[in-house]
């Protein structure tokens, strides 16, 4: 762990600055971190993995992860500084957003059925983009089947699903 | 499990005040429930310890905690939001969250939310963080990790089909809107920009999905 080789003010101006990349849900703070952090030795490669592994099995948003790293580089307050870099563009970005959402009322108003469309095409997408980088075989494929129609068709909540999950994991781990 | 998550929208306490030949959400200061800062947290707290998937993912919660239960927001200015939040440059979950504390309670509201829906995930991360490491759990990490993944594009798929059904609209426009959302998916994995190809879905959808000049009920939720 390289500790204090990175200052709390680094730690808040990086993370603040990386949101600027994540327009659109692009993982633009990951590659940022890699970038000044990992790429330079401050952050070892494994343990950033790592924290991106844990947020995939944390709920919520995934810049979770953002904890961990922060821990990494300077302890809790490290952790805390990092969440608050993440979080300040955000509430300033929002509020933006929110000025602007109250001046274009009418228009919502007309694209709202289109938008519950659209909104679907990006879920499917995201969906997808998870998907084809896992080189799916058939098994996996079937997983994914069982779990969209346990959703879709059976209307389970999502947390069950992905607590039978990461059981299948384990058991899958324990049985190797 | 989540019955209710998929209940029509006219359960929702501002479905009332819907215009009845379009069926849209318009809701106004006045009729929104209020929502203290205390119920903001604890619902964003609950949201954030239990959703999985990002803000996709969590869409059917979503729906649950805030239009059907609370009745803060329409289904209308969900999805809104959610596509605003994508022009955020920041995480979309979190975004979404911060957008849905500000047009409640402002800037106060807008921290306090987006803090509520980050910590029980961070501080999960960071326990893991501080109690296990690559070496001792890595080894078990990656088929938990694999098969939660697997969960997540499951929870998405099938969340995309609910966002499909749950429009009330028939006939041509259901499939217009269904070629619409195949559209945006199938640009984005052709590699389009997920921006790009939502912005084209929203013009082509908005020319191709306008309101019959005389219909009688039929619209969106």
């Amino acid at each position: 762990m390289n500790t204090h080789m990175v200052g709390l003010g680094q730690i808040f101006i990086v993370i603040f600055l990386s949101s600027a990349f994540s327009i659109g849900g692009g993982n633009g703070t990951s590659a940022v971190i890699q970038d000044r952090w990992v790429s330079h030795g401050l952050l070892d490669s494994g343990l950033f993995s790592w924290s991106i592994g844990l947020s995939y099995l944390s709920p919520g948003p995934k810049c979770g992860f953002l904890a961990a790293v922060g821990y990494y580089l300077y302890g809790v307050p490290g952790a805390c500084v990092a969440l608050l870099g993440i979080m300040l563009p955000t509430c300033i970005g929002a509020a933006g957003v929110s000025y602007a959402f109250r001046k274009i009322e009418p228009v919502i108003k007309f694209i709202t059925v289109p938008a519950t469309y659209v909104v679907a095409g990006m879920i499917a997408a995201t969906a997808w983009q998870m998907a084809a980088p896992l080189h799916l075989n058939m098994v996996k494929l079937a997983a994914i089947a069982v779990a969209t129609l346990l959703i879709a068709w059976r209307n389970w909540d999502p947390v069950v699903v992905i607590l039978g999950s990461a059981a299948v994991g384990l058991g899958w781990w324990y049985w190797q | 499990m989540n019955k209710d998550s998929s209940a029509p929208s006219s359960a929702t306490p501002s479905a009332s005040s819907m215009p009845a030949d379009t069926g849209l959400h318009i809701s106004t200061e006045a009729a929104r429930p209020s929502a203290s800062l205390t119920e903001l947290t604890t619902t964003f707290l609950v949201i954030g310890a239990t959703s999985f998937g990002g803000m996709w993912g969590a869409s059917q919660k979503l729906e649950d905690m805030l239009i059907t239960r609370k009745g803060w927001l329409t289904q209308q200015e969900q999805q809104t939001l959610m596509i605003a939040a994508t022009l955020i440059p920041a995480p979309k979950f979190l975004a979404f969250g911060g957008l849905v504390g500000y047009q409640l309670r402002g800037w106060i509201g807008s921290a306090v939310t987006m803090l509520a829906l980050i910590a029980p995930g961070s501080a999960m991360v960071l326990i893991g963080a501080m109690l296990l490491n690559p070496q001792t759990a890595g080894a078990a990490l990656g088929p938990i990790s694999d098969a939660v993944e697997i969960g997540v594009i499951g929870v998405l798929f099938g969340n995309a089909y609910h966002q499909w059904r749950g429009v009330k609209v028939k006939g041509r426009r259901k499939l217009i809107g269904g070629a619409v959302a195949l559209g945006v998916a199938g640009a984005t994995a052709a590699g389009m920009s997920l921006l790009v190809a939502a912005a084209l879905g929203l013009v082509v959808g908005a020319l191709a999905l306008r309101e019959p000049k005389k219909t009688n009920g039929e619209g969106a939720r």
